[in-house]
């Protein structure tokens, strides 16, 4: 489709505004990083400065780093198991003779609506008779309470729209279900996947509640550490945008990567094959 | 032994076996929590008095309901949720309807647009309250130079709640974008095509063709954004407090409140279960708004 | 004579840590300096001691829940954790943390033992029912901040009063370059509505004579002496103060001075270091210190903040040691020849030289810990949601006017009776 010069000009302007308007704040958080103590809160603010890389060297130097592998390890292993669980569970759903769907549905949106606050004392007491406070797989298996059901009802509306002669075809040349699951069907969804994956790693990334429960000493993530650079004296803000400023990193770059195997529309994949 | 292979290799081949890990995982998750939200949610607990828990039936629920605090934060949340979904909506359609064509760049916007929901709730409620700070903000400065008066945003009762429905927008915009596009993406343009031949207008377009198509990313969408509106707390907690007076206290925030710092666990938990009820509600209804509309 | 008695205690030590094997113990703090400088002292402890220390530091607020779900759920994940004075009756009622008495008269270390050295209302904060249940690890009183240069600029006393500080205040929020805007306003202060502005209000209505709940723990509020007390607070933000200062906490505050807004601020001492710390500090060298503003009484944000033993532990022999040793005179002697704290609790640390010479504000601080009452806060378990009626009354007062402080206060009385009468007070 060749879209008019204006038009195109026209869509650019909006989007560069939109853009600018959802960078400004991560913008600021990254000249504050660089930024010497003084000039942060200097109004009229202070555009072209000397910078420093004394907060990144501050907070690499420090614990921080651990805090990073943590969130790394328990939102990849998150991501693993709730896909592992809820892209078939998607599927049955969607595709197979599967009674009462409409409520399994509902039940499994409804997983997803319990308060973080008033759960947590329940699970408190529960992983810590099992001694496992402060391991990865209590927080993993915690996770899967917001990222299961989310999972769930995303693929299940993409499967849903992969038309059923497509279906058919598959089943008519006789795979078996799961057969016909790996090779048609999540192809075929690979857009809504991608979408998925993003924003499933970005429901896990930044929770802060039930991670300040669940770990001490050895599993801390990020979002736990970031409100300590909130000192009761003084805010570290040098540091403490040097730190949020490495936890947006990783997750930019995964969904960098992941949607650029994007595949538009599901014309292109399945129906040549 | 043979039974069971057998037994084993139908169940694998059936419909179910797709499913069971998941009801399984969610459901072992679910219930105990639950159980013993309810039951604690007959009681009163302090936490500070850890042994000491006692029956008391309704009361609680009652208390709560009469409660001038928890209809303010009822309202409160009920505004922000509800118009927050609505602006987020409209946005992330425009915004997908914009990216849904091919273009240099995409790649690059499209992640610069998600960035908003990657950076840390906590810090984007401490770069937003000094952002609204009258004297120290960016938004005051850039009022400044167009020749209005400083303002205090979140000091003031009347504009605090608008202040947070726009941050929290910000934050989760990208959310709904991200699903609309992936929804548009994948439709076929073969209708689109053919409703083209017909001569729909831009309009008979959107309205007929791709609302019904995209039925199902737009309710997932909306769903869960309405899901992490509702239990929004960092964020709010940073920029306001709850504050000026009980002008920005939502539901969590007031759950919050009552849990962890008056710690009385049980009226908490009472209040919890009433949050659940409502989501219940939204949800359904929302669900079968989006089902009768076919 | 101190490296002969060093070496007695490490004699001393080790024969004790001979008969207790080598632990491990495990340590919960908040993110502040005062943390970090013990942390960084921890390799000396564990030598003298043969004690191994794990420690985990948490934001303030954080660390809180945290280490309230340990003691409810008893699972005794920290042997030693940090205790606002606040705290100590409810988690000494509910026998959350040990009673120190038997300790100190007992296993008590000669070179470590501060009990009679301990400002004596800093310790009291550590009391319930008359037993000590935490040593104090750092206490901190309210000291005025004011911009000499300013005064000096305008021919103004230091104010002593409280009609003298409204009086500064007017004088010095002015419109410095003739735009028609203001640019420095005279005073700032803690007004936002979540608790953690409780200790500002609170000061002040003490200051006017009145205790927040009185002995029969009924609330003061709607006196006409507490209604006083909080008009002058709210006007004095709302006509000297920054605007949006109904959103204003302690940090905000703190930065509005910081940044040469604000002429003028009552808070904890321990804000000192950073005014003349020319990173971030754009007034350097032109804040004093002054005691903070008295009415009948003086006006109090006073801090202490102690480190109590889990009930729970399972090493609380060693807990006690490192209890001991992290609140001694004589680590306290080694560290403000540093200069990196000021919030002591050691009297004659205080009234060292080396205090005199490391911390600027040290006269100040010296006669206010002198005047420190932990009386001014209502130390009882539902203070919590005390503080959260009083600062959001306060802070809606702020927000809308002082002709709405006495309706206000009337209310939040109300409704802090109800409280603790449904708490069983009466």
């Amino acid at each position: 489709m060749r879209e008019s010069r204006l038009k195109l000009t026209i869509i650019y302007i909006v989007l560069i505004i939109a853009g600018v308007i959802a960078l400004f704040p991560l913008y600021w958080v990254i000249t504050t990083s660089l930024k010497q103590r003084v000039d942060v809160f200097k109004m009229p603010p202070v555009w072209f400065f000397k910078p420093t890389f004394e907060n990144y060297r501050l907070v690499l130097t420090s614990r921080f780093p651990g805090y990073f592998l943590n969130s790394l390890i328990i939102s990849v292993g998150t991501l693993i198991l709730s896909l592992l669980i809820g892209v078939p569970t998607a599927y049955g759903l969607a595709k197979l003779k599967i009674k009462k769907k409409k409520d399994i549905l509902f039940f499994i949106l409804s997983t997803r609506m319990a308060p973080p606050a008033v759960f947590i004392i329940p699970f408190y007491f529960l992983w810590s008779r099992l001694h496992l406070i402060d391991t990865y797989i209590a927080l993993v298996i915690m996770y899967q309470l917001f990222t299961v059901s989310f999972i769930v009802w995303m693929m299940t509306s993409f499967f849903e729209e992969i038309p059923r002669e497509i279906d058919e075809a598959a089943w008519i040349d006789g795979c078996s279900k799961w057969e016909c699951f790996f090779k048609v069907a999540l192809p075929s969804a690979y857009g809504g996947l991608v979408a998925t994956m993003i924003l499933t790693v970005l429901l896990t990334w930044n929770e802060f509640f039930y991670a300040l429960i669940l770990t001490a000493f050895k599993t801390k993530t990020m979002p736990v550490a970031l409100p300590g650079y909130i000192g009761f004296v003084r805010m570290r803000w040098g540091e403490l945008s040097a730190a949020a400023t490495i936890v947006v990193i990783p997750v930019l770059i995964f969904a960098l990567i992941v949607q650029k195997n994007l595949v538009r529309g599901l014309v292109g994949s399945s129906v040549k094959g | 032994m043979f039974f069971i292979s057998k037994w084993i290799k139908k169940f694998a081949s059936s419909d179910y076996s797709f499913i069971l890990a998941g009801l399984i995982a969610l459901l072992a998750l679910v219930v105990y929590p639950t159980i013993y939200a309810l039951q604690l949610s007959l009681k009163k607990w302090n936490l500070t008095e850890s042994t000491k828990q006692e029956f008391v039936g309704l009361s609680n629920y009652i208390n709560i309901l009469l409660d001038e605090r928890f209809i303010n934060a009822l309202t409160r949340t009920l505004i922000f949720v509800l118009v927050g979904a609505a602006l987020s909506l409209v946005l992330g359609f425009i915004l997908a309807f914009l990216l849904n064509r091919d273009f240099p760049g995409k790649g690059i916007i499209r992640a610069c647009l998600i960035v908003p929901m990657i950076v840390t709730p906590v810090v984007v409620g401490l770069v937003w309250r000094f952002m609204y700070n009258a004297e120290l903000g960016m938004i005051n400065y850039f009022l400044e130079l167009l020749g209005f008066e400083p303002f205090a945003f979140l000091g003031n009762m009347n504009t605090v709640l608008p202040a947070i429905i726009i941050t929290d927008v910000w934050q989760y915009t990208p959310f709904v974008m991200l699903i609309l596009l992936a929804g548009l993406e994948s439709l076929s343009p073969v209708p689109f095509e053919a409703a083209k031949i017909d001569g729909a207008n831009r309009w008979q377009t959107f309205r007929y063709l791709t609302l019904p198509l995209m039925k199902g990313p737009i309710l997932v969408a909306v769903l869960f954004r309405i899901m992490l509106s509702f239990s929004a707390f960092d964020t709010i907690f940073v920029m306001t407090g709850g504050g000026p007076g009980r002008a920005s206290e939502t539901l969590m925030m007031y759950v919050y409140r009552l849990g962890f710092e008056h710690w009385h666990m049980g009226k908490a938990s009472a209040v919890g279960i009433i949050m659940l009820f409502i989501l219940i509600i939204i949800s359904k209804s929302l669900i079968n708004f989006a089902n009768s509309n076919q | 004579m101190k490296k002969f008695l060093i070496v007695m205690l490490f004699i001393m030590v080790v024969c004790l840590a001979g008969t207790a094997n080598a632990q491990t113990i495990r340590v919960l703090l908040y993110e502040q300096i005062p943390s970090y400088v013990l942390m960084e002292r921890l390799p000396e402890f564990e030598k003298a001691t043969g004690i191994n220390v794990e420690y985990e530091l948490l934001a303030e607020a954080q660390m809180e829940k945290k280490e309230m779900l340990d003691f409810t759920a008893h699972t005794g994940t920290y042997d030693v954790t940090n205790v606002h004075f606040w705290y100590i009756p409810q988690f000494a009622r509910a026998k959350y943390i040990e009673p120190l008495d038997e300790w100190i008269k007992s296993n008590s270390h000669p070179e470590w033992d501060t009990i009679n050295d301990f400002v004596p209302s800093y310790l009291d904060g550590m009391k319930y029912d008359g037993k000590i249940y935490g040593l104090p690890f750092q206490g901190i009183v309210q000291i005025l901040y004011y911009r000499k240069d300013l005064l000096d600029q305008y021919n103004l006393e230091v104010p002593k009063t409280m009609d003298d500080l409204m009086n500064v205040a007017r004088e010095l929020t002015r419109d410095l370059d003739g735009d028609g805007k203001t640019d420095i306003y005279g005073y700032s202060d803690r007004g936002s509505a979540d608790p953690a502005s409780f200790m500002s209000p609170v000061g002040w209505i003490f200051a006017w004579g009145v205790n927040f709940l009185d002995e029969d723990m009924r609330p003061q509020l709607d006196t006409p002496l507490a209604i006083e007390a909080i008009t002058h607070y709210v006007t004095l933000l709302r006509e000297y103060g920054p605007p949006g200062q109904a959103n204003i906490g302690w940090a905000e505050a703190e930065q509005t001075v910081l940044s040469g807004k604000v002429a003028m601020h009552a808070d904890t001492h321990d804000l000192a270091p950073d005014m003349d710390d020319t990173e971030i500090s754009q007034v350097a060298g032109k804040i004093e210190f002054a005691m903070p503003p008295k009415q009948e009484r003086y006006a109090q944000d006073f801090f202490v903040s102690g480190l109590s033993i889990n009930a729970d532990s399972k090493h609380k022999e060693a807990a006690w040691l490192f209890v001991q040793w992290a609140t001694s005179t004589e680590l306290q002697q080694q560290i403000v020849e540093t200069g990196k704290r000021s919030d002591y609790t050691s009297q004659s640390v205080l009234a060292s030289d080396a205090f005199k010479e490391t911390v600027r504000a040290s006269d100040t601080i010296l006669k206010a810990s002198k005047v420190a009452d932990p009386a001014y806060f209502p130390r009882i378990p539902e203070f919590g949601q005390l503080a959260d009626v009083f600062c959001s009354a306060v802070s809606t007062a702020i927000a809308k006017g002082p002709e709405y402080v006495s309706t206000l206060m009337k209310e939040a009385n109300q409704t802090i009776t109800e409280i603790l009468a449904e708490a069983g007070y009466y």
